[in-house]
């Protein structure tokens, strides 16, 4: 029959105090970190790149020269848009030195006053930025003026 | 201040009387965009494709962050989104073998169904049936779906050519006329008693043919063109305002008003005046 | 070829089951080829239908050769889609480039002074290079179909292989080139116009038979027959140029004043080339040689532990058909002979050789008999 060495390994490691179960039982894999340490792993885990990298895009011959060409046409498309603006600016700019340039010879005291430095001058509060989609009330009617002094 | 010597802008025509042109201020009064510029067909594919590319080089998902194990709230995202097709070693994959990693083929973009946090007027299952759980609440409550507001106004539908609430998404202009007048951007002559200001003549002028219920912003003083009017011996000096609420009002009752676009303008006022200051005008 | 050769092969599938259901018709400047040359357009339909169309789905793309890659392919989403657009407004802008063409070609019809001719063809290889340059079609040629096959006559297939050219083989060229001290032993430095290429086709193993990379060390077996010598011409030559090719060894030792002396190992002179008649090759030998060659080909042949010697291809553009007397090989001067006969240095090629055992055997060809063996002398200087 069989017979221990000595005493049995659990009652020796029982008696140390140790808290060991007799028969194993097979569960989930916990670490023994503290809840602190967890969250701040799975923090981690959620911002590293580890296993969340797609791979990496390979474009065979044909779709290389598509896109290619996509983005050649995007740059043209850029430049037209760019240069119109370009250009409206420049005839914008010219018009505004004409009609000074013709205001003086016309009338230097007009011109005076419409040359004068404009101080404090800002953008008012109700100038709205254009966003994607309306409000609900679309346009303020509700206005009347503040009397002037 | 009229000044003798006129300037020689003015072609000179056999029976033009020799008075010099007489100074007037031309308000250029917009309503800018209240809305982003629609976008060229070509820009908003160009911008999918390139979102597309953004979508399939993205990162996984972690969903184990967001959708704690064991919580509700995870059960219900698993429902939603199912796990990709895994790779067996024994089986032939004739589209390329998959290569699967935080249930995420790496090879494709990752589509994404969340749990909805808002409930719909009638609520539909994916078959798109009724399922019979309880709807939408109260237009204020703040579970209710977050819709965007139409780009397209009802003054859009009803082409108001008057209303300050169309065409959202492009800059408006307003053009006047009188009786058996032609449209053109409202013309204000000086006076002969005091000198005023360029930009002076057109307030006032503005607030005396369309109320005073208009709140706008003067851009600046100076004058951004000249246009010579020969027809009327007159210079007309443009002051660029911006509307930024109210309404114009018309005060006289044979005064009419429109509030056009770019293009629009085009159709409406002379064609060497409009080619004169087109580009003033903006094309958004 | 210099780069590795990115050649297509396109799966050879049975093309009659190629469907057509992906076809449009599209019509445009660069679908009509009633006034621009065929060599422009795609050759291979598959690959034509899965770039300016749609990659089939049952059978993926044309150029990847490996059925199984093949299969397992996936494009980026919208590719298509935006492709046709994109397409579309490229085209459109090299219309207007062609009207300007058109407009142009008028003018020099009617165009009197010289200066203006020039500058009217100018602007149109400049408007025909930006017609072209987005094609979809020009590009896959240059970058994924033989080079060599190339219509060399197009001024946008020049405008191309010149940036490539530019990107990496001229680089090599001109750093081989300064490495090895040809810059200054031979010529004072060079301003390279034109890509010069050479090969030995007579070889059998294939290491010796395709271009030389400049610079290598090649056997004496390997050079033992006249080279194929190829110049590629980025500019426009309307009548063809005549060229020099002058192969130079500067490293032949001199035991008198224990230094080197250059030796003339071969000579070209007043061959006519252009843009696309561009290579000396073994036919040209055959049948012209005998005009144009007023040196024969010597092949270098070191001697027993004489250093590397480098053999120096130099290309000379003419000015004029020239009359060369009898020139000696030894102690060749090829400063003297560029300043001479007012030729411009246009490319250069230069390779190695040492002594191997093949030496012997094409000193025996030649008739050259038997070469020295050297051997290092101590010097008489004092060791310190």
């Amino acid at each position: 029959m069989f017979k221990p060495f000595t005493t049995p390994v659990s009652s020796r490691l029982a008696s140390s105090g140790a808290v060991i179960l007799k028969n194993f039982v097979r569960g989930k894999r916990q670490s023994n970190q503290s809840a602190s340490t967890k969250k701040v792993v799975n923090q981690l885990s959620a911002l590293s790149a580890s296993r969340k990298q797609p791979k990496l895009l390979n474009l065979c011959n044909e779709d290389l020269i598509k896109h290619k060409t996509i983005v050649n046409a995007w740059n043209l498309f850029k430049r037209k848009v760019q240069q119109r603006k370009h250009l409206q600016l420049k005839k914008q700019y010219k018009s505004i030195y004409n009609a000074m340039e013709d205001l003086k010879q016309t009338s230097p005291k007009l011109f005076e006053l419409a040359n004068a430095q404009q101080e404090g001058k800002r953008f008012p509060l109700e100038m709205r930025i254009p966003t994607d989609y309306p409000p609900t009330q679309p346009w303020v009617y509700n206005y009347s003026p503040k009397n002037k002094q | 201040m009229k000044s003798v010597l006129g300037r020689s802008f003015t072609r000179a025509y056999a029976t033009q009387s020799s008075t010099a042109p007489k100074i007037s201020s031309t308000l250029l009064l917009s309503r800018n965009p209240v809305v982003t510029a629609d976008l060229n067909p070509f820009q908003a594919q160009y911008y999918k494709y390139q979102n597309e590319l953004w979508r399939r080089l993205m990162w996984t998902f972690p969903k184990w962050f967001y959708f704690r194990v064991g919580t509700i709230s995870e059960q219900r995202f698993r429902q939603l989104n199912k796990d990709p097709v895994s790779n067996n070693p024994d089986i032939e994959f004739p589209r390329g073998r998959p290569e699967i990693r935080h249930q995420r083929d790496r090879r494709f973009k990752q589509e994404l169904r969340l749990p909805k946090t808002y409930k719909e007027e009638v609520e539909v299952d994916d078959a798109g049936e009724d399922t019979g759980a309880p709807g939408a609440p109260a237009n204020d409550d703040l579970a209710r779906k977050i819709v965007p507001n139409s780009r397209i106004t009802k003054a859009d539908e009803a082409n108001d050519k008057t209303s300050l609430e169309r065409k959202l998404s492009r800059t408006l202009y307003l053009v006047i006329r009188n009786d058996n007048n032609k449209w053109a951007l409202p013309n204000f002559g000086e006076k002969t008693e005091e000198l005023q200001a360029l930009h002076d003549l057109a307030e006032e002028g503005l607030y005396k043919i369309g109320g005073e219920h208009i709140n706008y912003f003067n851009v600046s003083n100076t004058p951004c063109h000249l246009y010579n009017n020969e027809v009327e011996n007159k210079k007309e000096y443009f002051i660029k305002s911006h509307i930024l609420s109210g309404e114009f009002e018309p005060q006289d009752k044979s005064l009419q008003y429109l509030w056009l676009t770019k293009e629009e303008l085009k159709d409406h006022l002379n064609e060497d005046y409009y080619k004169d200051i087109a580009h003033l005008l903006n094309d958004v | 070829m210099l780069q590795a050769k990115s050649g297509v092969r396109i799966a050879t599938r049975n093309v009659a089951s190629f469907s057509k259901r992906f076809q449009s018709t599209s019509s445009g400047i660069w679908t009509d080829f009633s006034k621009r040359s065929a060599s422009l357009k795609l050759n291979s339909p598959e690959v034509k239908q899965g770039l300016l169309h749609k990659i089939n789905p049952e059978e993926g793309p044309a150029s990847i050769s490996d059925y199984n890659r093949r299969l397992a392919y996936h494009s980026p989403e919208d590719i298509d889609e935006t492709f046709k657009q994109a397409y579309e407004l490229l085209q459109q802008e090299a219309e207007v480039k062609y009207k300007e063409i058109e407009g142009y070609k008028k003018r020099l019809g009617e165009a009197k002074s010289t200066k203006e001719v020039e500058f009217l063809k100018k602007s149109i290889d400049k408007l025909l290079v930006d017609a072209e340059v987005k094609n979809p079609e020009v590009l896959y040629n240059v970058e994924y179909t033989d080079v060599e096959l190339l219509d060399k006559s197009q001024p946008v297939y020049r405008h191309l292989l010149k940036e490539k050219w530019e990107a990496y083989d001229l680089m090599i060229t001109m750093q081989r080139l300064e490495q090895l001290h040809m810059i200054p032993d031979t010529l004072p430095t060079l301003d390279p116009k034109v890509d010069v290429k050479v090969k030995f086709p007579h070889n059998v193993k294939e290491e010796f038979a395709d271009w030389v990379v400049p610079g290598t060390v090649l056997p004496a077996f390997a050079v033992s027959q006249p080279p194929t010598i190829q110049i590629q011409e980025f500019e426009t030559v309307e009548e063809k140029n005549l060229y020099s090719i002058v192969l130079v060894n500067p490293d032949t030792p001199d035991l008198k004043t224990n230094s080197y002396s250059t030796t003339l190992q071969y000579g070209l002179a007043n061959v006519p080339l252009d843009n696309v008649d561009n290579v000396i090759d073994t036919s040209k030998l055959f049948s012209q040689g005998e005009k144009f060659t007023f040196k024969d080909y010597q092949p270098l042949v070191p001697e027993k532990n004489a250093q590397t010697q480098r053999a120096c291809l130099w290309v000379f553009r003419q000015s004029e058909e020239l009359t060369l007397g009898d020139i000696a090989r030894e102690n060749f001067d090829i400063r003297d002979f560029a300043s001479k006969n007012n030729l411009t240095a246009v490319g250069a090629h230069i390779w190695r050789q040492r002594f191997d055992r093949s030496v012997n055997y094409v000193r025996n060809k030649y008739g050259l008999g038997e070469g020295r063996v050297f051997r290092r002398v101590r010097g008489t200087a004092p060791v310190v």
